[in-house]
């Protein structure tokens, strides 16, 4: 059995973004029969701090990037050991893409790596992704939030009429959750633009605006 | 009596100069960099422009008539690129026509162009590593060359006249012909440029730049590394990336400085993976800055003048990056805080920016006439400042650009 001492020197290896140690320290301690359970656990706790330090200014994008590769990694070696998927449902879903236009996506995938780290369940559509199968998306995963990204300025215009397409469209019994838009040149006057109810000047603040609605639905 | 060309070139030219060296002009200059603006106000589609030079020479003059800016861009280099790119098979970039819309700007594809564990190839010989590594990534037309053996090793009778073989492998005949194609369609891109900086001069507009280098650390990073493996390797790789980045400084110094061949002083540096938020302060003084700088300086002592391009938001580095000789640069911000600017580099360095684009874009023209007015009585305080939007303003409304030139004109008089 690993001691909790074991499971605090793991989550400070996350936190430090060692990459490789953190992969030998969860091999080690699969071996050593720990819980995949626990582990994850640890590596979670982990994570929230480096999202932490990262709303805090103390990390920044690339060690953002870094964490969302650890994770991505911690969960492919972890996935096989245990039946629970890797989320927790608890905080929220958000449906996210790149609206119709654009290929763009760095941006959009930070802040799915950060909700991830606050533990929301997200689908992420992708990029150039159609009006139609963003409304599909609404229907079938019933988002608390719609995040949609979009980096150049042409497409202000596919923005607002993918809102306009998701006011228009949506069944009646269905209630449309709040949109929030960011990326490249968005600020508040897009915002109004084209008609969504948030931007997001960052993926930070677009955690908290995510964070807020599900608290305050 | 109205002025000639001549006249208003010495004008504009004076205008914008002095501000670079952050001495008081007339007035405030006003300039913008129009991306594909000209072609979506002549109402032509951007796959035309691309592709036909009499349409890009028609919708570009008819924009220089209609705004009155202090520079001019010179399109044909980064924007007639079509017929080289279809020739090539280019990877990295969608087109209007190729993969978006005939109406749609460019689009970068993202992507690991060189793996991790190629550094210490590149770092050994970036031009061989470029041509039988990267060349056959981005151009799908000159995927064979990955088949050759290294272009170093064919030194003598005795060593290497043999490699000549590997031009006859499957495909070679395809690679001959698909660089001949490019070669005759830079010559003909080459050739209207030419023809281009004529009609701008002869208009009495002086050019925005002449020539175009990258921060070493961007090169890589953007069109190698990819954005997630360029941040990551300051993680995992940092040694090899800074010995890479020191590889990649002399490369973008001597591009920067083909400038002068041609006759040109001003060098356009975009930045891209420095802005805040992408890295710490301290990561930015050890992976970025250092290359940048020691560029910007290269091209200064040959009396070129860095005209950079902060794109995103730069205001945490704004101590860091004055740190260059004064009244030889123009930094040109996008969202970094311009009034904070002012006041800790305005004495080092001319600002230029930053109407933003979301007023260009969906603003009105009185929006965009106040957001100029309090730009001018800061930032244009004392010289030092050229008016211009935050960014490349492709999708900007005609009456927001006239708006922006019209209050430099009312607002921007010194005398």
């Amino acid at each position: 059995m690993t001691t909790p001492r074991e499971h605090e020197h793991l989550r400070s290896l996350v936190v430090d973004l060692r990459e490789s140690e953190v992969i030998a320290e969860v091999t080690r301690l699969l071996e050593a029969g720990d819980t995949p359970e626990r582990i994850l656990e640890s590596c979670q706790q982990g994570m929230a701090i480096v999202g932490e330090l990262y709303e805090q200014s103390r990390y920044y994008i690339a060690g953002l990037i870094m964490a969302g590769k650890i994770m991505q990694e911690l969960s492919e070696m972890l996935e096989p050991h245990f039946q629970q998927r890797f989320h927790g449902e608890a905080s929220g879903k958000v449906l996210m893409a790149t609206v119709q236009g654009d290929i763009h996506y760095i941006g959009k995938n930070l802040v799915k790596t950060l909700l991830k780290c606050h533990g929301f369940t997200v689908r992420d559509l992708g990029e150039d992704v159609s009006p139609q199968d963003i409304l599909n998306a609404v229907l079938e995963f019933k988002p608390d939030v719609i995040g949609l990204s979009a980096l150049l300025t042409a497409c202000f215009d596919p923005l607002r009429d993918t809102i306009a397409h998701l006011r228009t469209n949506l069944p009646p019994d269905v209630k449309l959750p709040p949109i929030m838009i960011g990326g490249g040149a968005t600020d508040d006057v897009v915002r109004q633009y084209v008609r969504a109810d948030h931007w997001a000047a960052d993926a930070i603040s677009g955690v908290a605006i995510c964070k807020k609605i599900v608290a305050n639905p | 009596m109205s002025k000639s060309p001549e006249e208003f070139f010495a004008e504009k030219e004076a205008r914008v100069n002095t501000a670079i060296a952050l001495g008081v002009p007339d007035r405030v200059p006003v300039t913008c960099m129009t991306g594909f603006f000209p072609a979506y106000y002549a109402k032509v589609s951007l796959r035309e422009v691309m592709y036909d030079a009499d349409k890009m020479i028609a919708a570009w003059t008819k924009t220089l008539q209609d705004f009155d800016f202090d520079t001019a861009d010179n399109p044909f280099m980064i924007r007639f690129l079509g017929a080289i790119m279809e020739a090539l098979d280019y990877k990295q970039l969608k087109w209007a026509g190729h993969g978006v819309d005939e109406m749609s700007g460019y689009q970068f594809v993202e992507g690991e162009y060189m793996k991790p564990e190629e550094y210490d190839d590149f770092i050994f010989d970036p031009t061989d590593f470029m041509i039988r590594r990267y060349w056959p990534r981005i151009f799908g037309a000159l995927a064979p060359l990955a088949e050759l053996p290294p272009l170093s090793e064919i030194i003598t009778y005795s060593m290497g006249l043999g490699n000549f073989a590997a031009l006859a492998a499957p495909g070679m005949r395809e690679v001959g012909q698909a660089l001949i194609k490019a070669a005759e369609a830079g010559q003909q891109m080459a050739k209207n440029a030419g023809q281009f900086a004529g009609v701008i001069k002869a208009m009495g507009f002086p050019s925005t730049y002449q020539g175009f280098t990258q921060a070493p650390f961007d090169t890589l990073s953007d069109y190698f590394r990819g954005t997630l493996g360029g941040m990551m390797d300051m993680f995992r790789h940092a040694d090899k990336l800074m010995a890479a980045t020191e590889k990649m400084l002399p490369i973008m110094l001597r591009l920067g400085l083909s400038t002068k061949k041609r006759g040109g002083t001003k060098v356009f540096i975009p930045l891209h993976k420095g802005l805040d938020g992408f890295m710490s302060n301290d990561q930015f003084k050890r992976f970025y800055w250092p290359s940048l700088k020691a560029l910007m300086e290269g091209l200064i002592a040959e009396g070129l003048i860095p005209v950079v391009l902060w794109e995103g938001e730069c205001t945490s580095r704004l101590e860091i990056i004055g740190d260059i000789p004064a009244g030889k640069a123009v930094y040109h911000f996008e969202r970094t805080d311009i009034f904070k600017a002012k006041e800790i580099i305005g004495d080092r360095v001319c600002l230029k920016g930053n109407v933003p684009l979301s007023l260009m874009v969906t603003g009105t023209p009185d929006d965009v006439r106040a957001y100029c007015k309090k730009l001018i009585d800061v930032v244009g305080k004392g010289g030092g400042f050229i008016l211009d939007a935050a960014a490349p303003a492709d999708d900007a409304k005609p009456e927001n650009l006239q708006a922006m030139i019209q209050a430099a004109k009312d607002y921007g008089r010194y005398a």
